[in-house]
């Protein structure tokens, strides 16, 4: 049976592939994203949306729930014979894109972004909390409508509209849900095999039972996964899922106790299915909240199992912490070396210590998951947005030195900091300022119909999740271009106020001008030393950065009340960031890409080399310290996967970061010939995978210049 | 005052000198002239400026900034004079397109402890340390002494890699200081020595006798395999048979040659030569099964491969 189980993976793999190259004919021949899972269908007929009528735009719970359902009941079903479940989803809820009300839009704030080169503003953000399945499994779509109905009777008519729209919303998903029943039925009929006719029917079987009951098993638990992970990813790309292996560890326990599961590689196949269907992020192993002891079980390494034969864009998460299950963590940094690409580790030590520091227990730490690219939250009881604010560190520094060059002060280093601090200062109000506007009027606009399901709090109050659904309410914001900002810092001090090669102005002018025809002088201010090299002034500065940033980020909340935790993170925004900034005193033309998250330039090192010790020590020097993500991007080499002692190295290296404070390493494992031969031909390399960020995707399918940063951290490889 | 060494590179995580993850410190100067080294920097201890044309921008400081007028055009062409050159960097001092290299550079001990000791808790959690090598670390035999002691002190796994020509008390010298010796035995007939090694034969095979009878941590043997000089089954055969008889031999390992080294020949205005080669997979698989009948042989995507009577 486990061959035939194999086989099935091996099946959805081919269709990922198939999948992904329709994707990228549709999408114009590039994706820098997350692979999100979505599948290349189109709507069975036409969706127009539902607007609020005093404004037109499809805002407020009663338009977008209605809107919502209307896509969902035009959604096409899907199944596939390789597949243990049915679902899919195809794209977004239409008409979605559609602006907050005109009344409640921040048109101040907006208006200001684009001096401190912020675009990733948190502000009118989606998503990005963690949900708590517990919920949807124990009660089933049946009992959450059972549920709402229950509270809008204890809640006066003030709150009709909440209740009216999550009501609406899961009785769509429960037509949604027999619609895939109807058509496995149908395909058990039509089936040519007895095998297909039985995959069929055990899914209609599922898919029926699952219109309104609570899962039993752990295959209807895992199916009603699917349909929840497709319509989150309806809703504006909703992907935080759970930590898998404790949610579904009791399903798995009770059916081989009841001797419904006698073959754990049938197991594997639904995790296989799991993931084919979504890359939610979601997280394996990690520590009992209460005892603090590990949680790993027979089911995380079914789990990583299925990720690793099915070998597709992943965003599993293993935790690391000082106890970690040494078998799980061997195997899943054997299956990187195998795979290229695997989980990430989440680094238990620095982000629980980090996040208990807010004033929480050690306990609520530990229940924090990593369910995102690069963050964590609470399962069902925060709103955290995460991973949608940014504060581009570099742009306050081109301000800071206009700033002091048209002043009558003298041109010093103190003076261009005491600029810089000012305008950091005022890019960081912003945010704050965005947070609140946030909070007081994203419920009105797009209130959070989906999480709201799956959260503790918004039900029984009859509240938004993001205004006052949940009691945890802290916010984000990373910031962006460390090594960048640092690095600049550190060539004005070497070249203009130690060395006095440049004058303050001379510099300001060669900035103007984009370096053209100064190319000398470029190469002077890129070549002093680096951050990440240890010791050097540009060590200095980044460490500066990080605490200046830290401290005005979190040392005081919003006008409001909300506390913001920092990190340092960059994803997509290393190239928008970059083409709407000028030339940096670090030897970077405007439009560059700038520097990713808090790693150390390529090449950092004295002579032009890198080292992954280096670049792990810059940056777990660097981390905030709060329990948000300050993530370790790391490429090592295909050969020493090979070798003896290859995974145990690597296994110390992230024990190593996690026990100095780090929250995240992502690792690729390539060979340079590789990676070069793919970026030439990447339609040679169907299925090579890579950690972008703290997303991986087909190399395939991203843009010549995302390709180009991945290719650039391998030459500095040497 | 700190002790100085000179070295040409010092490079972190290292994962193929020893066990674990280790910081390599690269010594300069050797005594032996193997005519494939792939490090040609590696070979005199006075620093020298490579020079890598493609990455010039024609700036033309490194003209006015060398004080011995070392670069010259010559047809046109930017070359550097290489009798007139002492290798004091300035200009490469001036040549932020890095085009100009100093390669060699004096260090204290405290400067190359700072190095070592950032990634400490790397080998504390891999089991790895600190390796010497080179250029041959056991010609500056105070600075390698001093530094070991340090190493010691901070209770790191230390290892060297020799090729062993040098007198065996300076050897013996470093000994309590080290937990592992790499030793390289570059070939076994005379001719390999005299021709491409061009150092003492006698006293290389002596002093890893001598090792093998005095110390007392892990002593492994290591040859670089170099088509056509000593890819053959006599010479890696008579290798093994001598190791044979060793008491404390941890392991031998065969190294196939790469040309890696050919850009740094370049950019020194050094004959590179073209007549080596790597030898196949198959051939060292061969010579590996060939030696492993004598010695416990190691390989690092093979493993060890165990003589008969160990089996």
């Amino acid at each position: 049976m486990a061959q035939r189980h194999y086989d099935m993976i091996e099946g959805l793999h081919r269709l990922k592939l198939q999948h992904n190259d329709e994707k990228l004919r549709r999408m114009g021949g590039s994706w820098d994203s997350d692979d999100h899972g979505w599948i290349p269908l189109d709507l069975t007929e036409p969706v127009e949306p539902v607007r609020d009528e005093k404004s037109g735009l499809v805002t407020g719970m009663d338009a977008v729930t209605r809107t919502f359902v209307k896509y969902l009941d035009a959604h096409p079903v899907f199944m596939h014979e390789d597949s243990a479940f049915a679902g899919c989803w195809i794209g977004n809820v239409t008409g979605m894109s559609d602006p907050w009300r005109d009344e409640e839009r921040f048109f101040e704030n907006e208006a200001q972004l684009p001096l401190y080169n912020i675009t990733t503003r948190g502000l009118y953000a989606m998503n990005h909390c963690a949900p708590d399945l517990n919920i949807g499994l124990e009660l089933g779509w049946g009992g959450l409508l059972r549920k709402i109905e229950r509270y809008e009777g204890m809640h006066s008519e003030d709150y009709r509209d909440f209740y009216e729209g999550e009501k609406r919303l899961v009785l769509a998903i429960q037509r949604f849900v027999k619609r895939h029943a109807d058509r496995a039925f149908e395909l058990a009929a039509q089936a040519e095999t007895e095998e297909k006719r039985q995959h069929f029917t055990r899914i209609a079987e599922d898919c029926a039972y699952l219109v309104d009951g609570a899962p039993k098993t752990l295959r209807q638990a895992i199916q009603w996964i699917v349909f929840w992970q497709d319509v989150d990813r309806m809703y504006f790309n909703g992907g935080a899922g759970q930590e898998l292996d404790t949610l579904l560890q009791p399903y798995y326990e009770r059916d081989v106790q009841n001797g419904l599961i006698t073959d754990d590689d049938e197991v594997v196949w639904y995790f296989a299915s799991l993931f084919f269907n979504d890359p939610h992020y979601s997280m394996i192993g990690g520590q009992d909240p209460l005892t603090g002891k590990d949680v790993t079980s027979r089911i995380s390494f079914l789990i990583l199992e299925g990720q690793h034969r099915l070998n597709i864009p992943n965003n599993l998460a293993l935790r690391v912490h000082e106890n970690v299950n040494e078998e799980l963590f061997t195997r899943a940094v054997r299956y990187l070396f195998e795979d290229g690409t695997g989980v990430c580790y989440s680094c238990g030590t620095g982000l629980d210590n980090g996040y208990a520091r807010n004033g929480r227990p050690i306990y609520i730490a530990r229940m924090r998951s990593k369910v995102g690219c690069n963050w964590t939250a609470l399962p069902g009881i925060e709103y955290c947005l995460q991973d949608v604010t940014r504060v581009c560190l570099a742009k306050p520094l081109l301000l800071a030195l206009d700033d002091m060059l048209a002043s009558p002060e003298e041109n010093s280093m103190a003076n261009l900091l005491h600029h810089y601090e000012e305008r950091l200062a005022k890019a960081v109000q912003l945010i704050k300022d965005g947070i609140d506007w946030h909070v007081k009027y994203k419920w009105l606009n797009k209130p959070e119909v989906v999480l709201n399901l799956v959260c503790h709090g918004p039900i029984e109050r009859g509240m938004d999740m993001s205004h006052g659904g949940v009691d945890i309410v802290n916010f984000a914001c990373d910031a962006t271009a460390l090594a960048t900002t640092a690095n600049s810092l550190a060539a004005i001090e070497q070249r203009v106020v130690k060395e006095g090669r440049l004058t303050w102005e001379k510099l300001a002018t060669v900035l103007k001008n984009n370096y053209e025809g100064a190319e000398d002088i470029r190469l002077m201010l890129k070549s002093v030393p680096q951050y990440g090299a240890g010791g050097t002034i540009a060590d200095r500065y980044a460490k500066y950065l990080a605490d200046l940033y830290t401290h005005m980020m979190r040392d005081t909340p919003t006008h409001d009340g909300f506390i913001v935790l920092p990190g340092i993170f960059s994803h997509g925004d290393v190239y928008i960031h970059g083409k709407n900034l000028g030339a940096t005193p670090n030897g970077r033309k405007a439009g560059e890409a700038i520097s990713h998250s808090a790693d150390p330039d390529p090449g950092f090192l004295p002579g032009g080399g890198t080292a992954p010790t280096a670049k792990a020590n810059a940056v777990a020097g660097v981390q905030s310290g709060w329990g948000n993500s300050t993530p370790l991007q790391v490429d090592i080499d295909a050969h020493l996967a090979k070798e003896m002692g290859g995974v145990e190295n690597i296994k110390a290296y992230i024990r190593t970061h996690d026990r100095m404070g780090g929250t995240l390493v992502n690792i690729n494992v390539v060979s340079k010939e590789k990676i070069l031969e793919a970026h030439k031909n990447p339609d040679l390399y169907p299925d090579l995978v890579v950690r972008v960020t703290g997303y991986s995707a087909f190399f395939k399918s991203l843009s010549p210049e995302y390709r180009q940063q991945v290719v650039d951290r391998w030459l500095a490889n040497g | 005052m700190s002790m100085t060494g000179t070295l040409f590179d010092i490079q972190r995580f290292a994962v193929h000198d020893g066990p674990g993850i280790r910081t390599t410190v690269f010594f300069k100067g050797c005594n032996n002239r193997c005519a494939w080294c792939h490090n040609p920097e590696s070979l005199i201890v006075r620093p020298q400026i490579e020079f890598y044309p493609t990455r010039c921008i024609g700036c033309g400081k490194c003209f006015t900034a060398c004080p011995n007028g070392a670069h010259v055009l010559k047809d046109g062409e930017h070359v550097i004079d290489r009798a007139r050159c002492t290798g004091c960097g300035l200009c490469a001092d001036t040549c932020y397109a890095t085009a100009l290299t100093k390669k060699g550079y004096t260090a204290t001990v405290d400067e190359v402890m700072e190095t070592i000791l950032a990634d400490k808790p790397y080998y504390e959690s891999s089991g790895g340390g600190v390796t010497l090598s080179g250029g041959e670390p056991a010609l500056q035999p105070e600075f390698a002494l001093e530094l070991l002691k340090r190493c010691k002190a901070e209770g790191l796994h230390t290892a060297i890699q020799t090729a062993g020509n040098v007198p065996f008390p300076v050897l013996q010298s470093l000994l309590p200081y080290l937990d592992m010796v790499m030793y390289d035995m570059k070939g076994f007939a005379p001719s390999v020595y005299k021709w491409y090694v061009r150092g003492d034969r006698e006293r290389i095979f002596t002093n890893l006798r001598l090792l093998d009878e005095e110390f007392e941590g892990t002593l492994a043997v290591r040859t670089p395999v170099v088509g056509p000089v000593n890819d053959t089954e006599e010479e890696i055969g008579a290798i093994a048979e001598m190791l044979e008889g060793f008491k404390h031999l941890s392991y031998y390992q065969l190294m196939p040659y790469h040309a890696l080294g050919k850009a740094k020949y370049d950019a020194l205005d050094e004959h590179f030569e073209e007549s080596f080669y790597t030898p196949s997979t198959e051939k060292m698989t061969l010579l590996e099964d060939l030696a492993a009948r004598h010695v416990r042989v190691f390989n690092y995507t093979r493993g060890y491969l165990h003589t008969q009577e160990e089996q």
